[in-house]
């Protein structure tokens, strides 16, 4: 066979087949090479790769979410954000298996209600090419992205919208929530116990609770502070470089020429063509005759604007810069002197008189007024350069020499400074920041080597070593001993306390009735019929106590006992169960339908997402698990 | 094998062999062109159908969204009718069961949901319909019929709907006034977590459980 393609390897017939072969060989490897500086996905779901951009991306947007809420934990929501991304492919991969599908002018119809792409309430074709282009998208891009979010939508409607409640499921929300308990209790108040307590129980308990009475560890540093402030404070600086800055900076300084005017607008209505045109200026013609006969500017305006918010100031717009009016608008206010009237001025509104009322020309703030802010600004440009220089110095000095902060301190000609005692948790002046204290407790610091530069905002960089270190230490026994005591002793009241609850309990349960046991103790029984969930005026923890006993029957009472949150104890005897209505009124039925249905439904379909997940071909790298 | 001796007589053979294959060399490009063009039409016709059922479908979401049963109703049949064999015939009929169920139509709802978890080649959806089945009968009194539809079920077959199962069994058990089997049940739903809000007051509304030996 071999020999046979050799030998027909000649002439043009061979050639052309050996190409038609080879090419495709050929790109195959080249893929590869290609290929292998792509970067690596973090999972794998079915066939789509899913990368760390986008995983971050993601996790950028919970992290949006949760902005100002409590701490977050970062690998945590990462985690999460990645999981979040998987369900969704192995949702949208679902949709797609199953053939779902979102029709063009379904795409369309909801592309163009999106309020992002309307101008005045209606779609603006332009305003959508404006906003893909500058996310980068192709409509090609954008409409697969609607349609992919279209199909998932339907996907999780189709299971969340036909989730439905029975009549009997929302009968035995009200059965239970509105039930009432019938309950007749004693208490038994919380003893006190004044037993002398020996050393040797005391040494004991503090022996077993050393962990309980700790004085933290302590440090306290001392430190470098490089300061952009201090060294802008230090940068001299010359009158000449000031005026140099003044010049550079001079058109910040100015500002424009502005003037005040009033004017009278004659409209022109722009579907009326000539004829309206002609009869708005044989209007505004009238008017000048008007003004020109010594008629007052504001009266007049106020009468024939049409233009209805100058007119009631008689005309007055304001200050105005010439960039702010139409072009002939303002050429022509800012051709006139000061009183004087313009002649008709056509814009695209209609007709114009304009008159200058005020004027105030362009100018340039002196350079004695904006001295101060100058030198501000010259010295801190100045110190930034060199704090960067400093913080470098720093750096370098305090890690060539990582046992003492001197050279560091002597170069920059800096005073090292120090701080008081503080522990991990908390500290004042700079420990304040978390920052730091995270370098101190650092186990290279800890050891007696300067910590890495502490930047703290933009402005200050810090360099620290351990001053003193005095590790966590049991307080001493003398200095504990009265609490101890007073532990012990209310642990003695409970304990009492709890046995004669089970004392009696136990001879409630042989059949000895409560107000005999109570009568017997001094104590009192009280009775609750109508005992409800939301009961405010009996303790909660005993409410939730009886609505936690078993129903009780007639062979088997329910008795039972609770320690309320004081140590009291309370032995209750549940006597009856009395089921709440079984219909609220329609409004509440409603209500309970619509929780309950919602409830329902997100049980389901995170149930039928977990099954999905937990059948899908998904590979997670296992650096990202977790 | 045969060998050829000159630029001649390859062209010759090469000429041979076109006169004799070229019929059925055409013919199989034929074929060829047709089946890709035959496959496009279908293709694109299984789409235009998913299309159709989708807005039908969707229009039937519209529908039941703003509360006109009747009409959702009449929308749902047509597309389990027109498109029995597409996805969106189980989802219409998932949807057909609750629009029954709110009006009070259990019987109705039933046979629909008995419907999809006889025809649905979905698994995930056959628990779906299983469950609410479960549930439809329970509300009309059809305790045991609805424990033999979910007992059967082994821990691996119920997968991640085991804490939705094993609550519902609960609420069939105590129903069925056999409230150590609901004790049970109530409890493993517990474990698998995502609990209902009711489910802690489902347990403690049982009876006392008779005494554990020895204590």
């Amino acid at each position: 066979m071999l020999q046979a393609i050799r030998d027909r390897a000649q002439g043009i017939f061979a050639w052309v087949m050996l190409i038609l072969v080879g090419v495709p060989f050929a790109l195959w490897g080249i893929q590869n090479y290609l290929d292998s500086g792509k970067e690596q996905p973090l999972a794998v779901v079915g066939d789509r790769d899913i990368f760390e951009r986008e995983v971050n991306q993601a996790y950028q947007q919970s992290l949006a979410n949760l902005v100002g809420l409590a701490e977050v934990d970062d690998r945590q929501l990462k985690h999460e954000a990645l999981e979040r991304l998987i369900r969704e492919e192995i949702i949208a991969q679902n949709a797609e298996v199953k053939d779902l599908a979102v029709s063009d002018s379904a795409v369309r119809d909801f592309i163009q209600t999106l309020p992002y792409f309307q101008t005045e309430g209606k779609f603006d074709k332009e305003k959508y090419n404006i906003m893909l282009s500058s996310q980068g998208l192709s409509s090609a891009q954008f409409v697969a992205q609607v349609r992919r979010a279209l199909l998932m939508e339907q996907y999780q409607r189709g299971l969340l919208d036909s989730a439905f409640v029975t009549p009997n499921q929302i009968a035995s929300l009200f059965r239970l929530r509105n039930q009432e308990r019938e309950v007749e209790y004693l208490k038994i108040p919380l003893k006190k116990s004044a037993r002398t307590i020996s050393d040797a129980e005391i040494e004991d308990y503090y022996r077993k609770h050393l962990q309980a009475y700790q004085n933290p560890e302590r440090v306290s540093i001392e430190y470098i502070a490089v300061r952009l402030d201090d060294i802008a404070k230090e940068t001299q600086v010359t009158e000449d470089d000031l005026r140099n800055l003044y010049e550079e900076q001079k058109s910040g300084f100015a500002s424009e020429e502005r003037r005040k005017v009033s004017h009278i607008l004659v409209a022109v209505d722009s579907e009326g063509g000539e004829a309206a045109e002609q009869a708005a200026l044989a209007k505004i013609n009238q008017i000048q005759d008007r003004l020109a006969k010594g008629e007052d500017f504001a009266k007049v305006a106020k009468e024939t604007s049409d233009d209805p918010i100058s007119a009631q100031n008689g005309g007055d717009l304001g200050f105005i810069t010439k960039g702010a009016m139409e072009q002939n608008f303002a050429d022509a206010a800012f051709a006139l002197k000061q009183g004087e009237l313009s002649k008709p001025v056509k814009t695209s509104f209609g007709y114009h008189l304009i008159k200058v009322t005020e004027l105030s020309p362009a100018k340039v703030k002196p350079f004695e007024e904006v001295k101060d802010e100058l030198l501000k600004t010259f010295q801190r440009n100045a110190a930034e350069n060199k704090f960067y220089e400093q913080g470098q110095t720093l750096t370098e000095l305090s890690y060539e020499h990582p046992d003492s902060l001197e050279p560091a301190a002597k170069a920059l000609n800096l005073k090292i400074e120090s701080t008081g005692y503080f522990t991990r948790e908390a500290g004042d002046g700079i420990a304040a920041e978390s920052t730091v204290r995270a370098a101190v407790f650092s186990e290279d610091v800890l050891n007696g080597r300067n910590s890495d530069p502490v930047e703290l905002g933009s402005e200050k960089a810090v360099v620290l070593r351990i001053k003193d270190h005095q590790p966590a230490s049991d307080k001493p026994l003398a200095e504990v001993k009265e609490d101890i005591v007073g532990k012990l002793r209310a642990e003695d009241a409970r304990q009492e306390t709890r046995k004669q609850a089970e004392e009696l309990l136990r001879q409630a349960q042989q059949g000895a009735p409560l107000t005999g046991l109570a009568k017997e103790h001094g104590m009192q029984v009280s009775k609750e019929s109508n005992l409800r969930r939301d009961e405010k005026n009996v303790s909660p923890v005993l409410t939730n106590a009886v609505f936690k006993a078993a129903r009780p029957s007639a062979e088997q009472p329910v008795i039972s006992t609770v320690e309320l949150e004081n140590g009291d104890q309370v032995v209750f005897k549940l006597i009856a169960v009395k089921d709440g209505a079984s219909q609220g009124d329609p409004k509440e039925a409603d209500a309970a339908r619509q929780f309950l249905a919602k409830n329902a439904a997100q049980r389901e379909f995170s149930s039928f997402v977990a099954q999905l997940r937990e059948l899908a071909d998904v590979y997670v790298k296992p650096e990202a698990e977790n | 094998m045969e060998t050829y001796l000159t630029e001649e007589e390859r062209l010759e053979a090469l000429q041979r062999w076109w006169k004799e294959n070229r019929q059925s060399l055409i013919l199989g490009v034929l074929l060829g062109v047709a089946l890709i063009i035959g496959w496009n039409m279908w293709q694109g016709n299984v789409r235009s159908q998913n299309e159709q059922a989708s807005n039908l479908y969707l229009q039937m979401l519209k529908a039941s969204e703003t509360k006109q049963t009747e009409p959702a109703i009449k929308l749902g049949e047509r597309v389990i009718a027109t498109y029995p064999s597409s996805a969106y015939a189980d989802y219409a009929r998932l949807l057909l069961a609750k629009l029954k169920v709110d009006s009070n139509d259990l019987p109705g709802a039933k046979a629909v949901l008995e419907e999809t978890l006889a025809k649905t080649k979905d698994e995930n959806f056959k628990h779906i319909a299983r469950l609410r089945l479960a549930q439809v009968m329970l509300a009309s009194g059809e305790t045991g019929p609805a424990l033999s539809l979910l007992e059967p079920l082994t821990a691996e077959q119920m997968g991640k709907f085991a804490g939705l199962y094993q609550e519902l069994k609960g609420d069939l058990y105590a129903a069925a006034n056999r409230p150590d089997e609901a004790r049970r049940a109530y409890e493993a739903a517990k474990e698998f977590g995502e609990a209902s809000p009711l489910l802690e007051l489902k347990l403690n509304d049982l009876p006392a459980a008779p005494k554990p030996a020895g204590s």
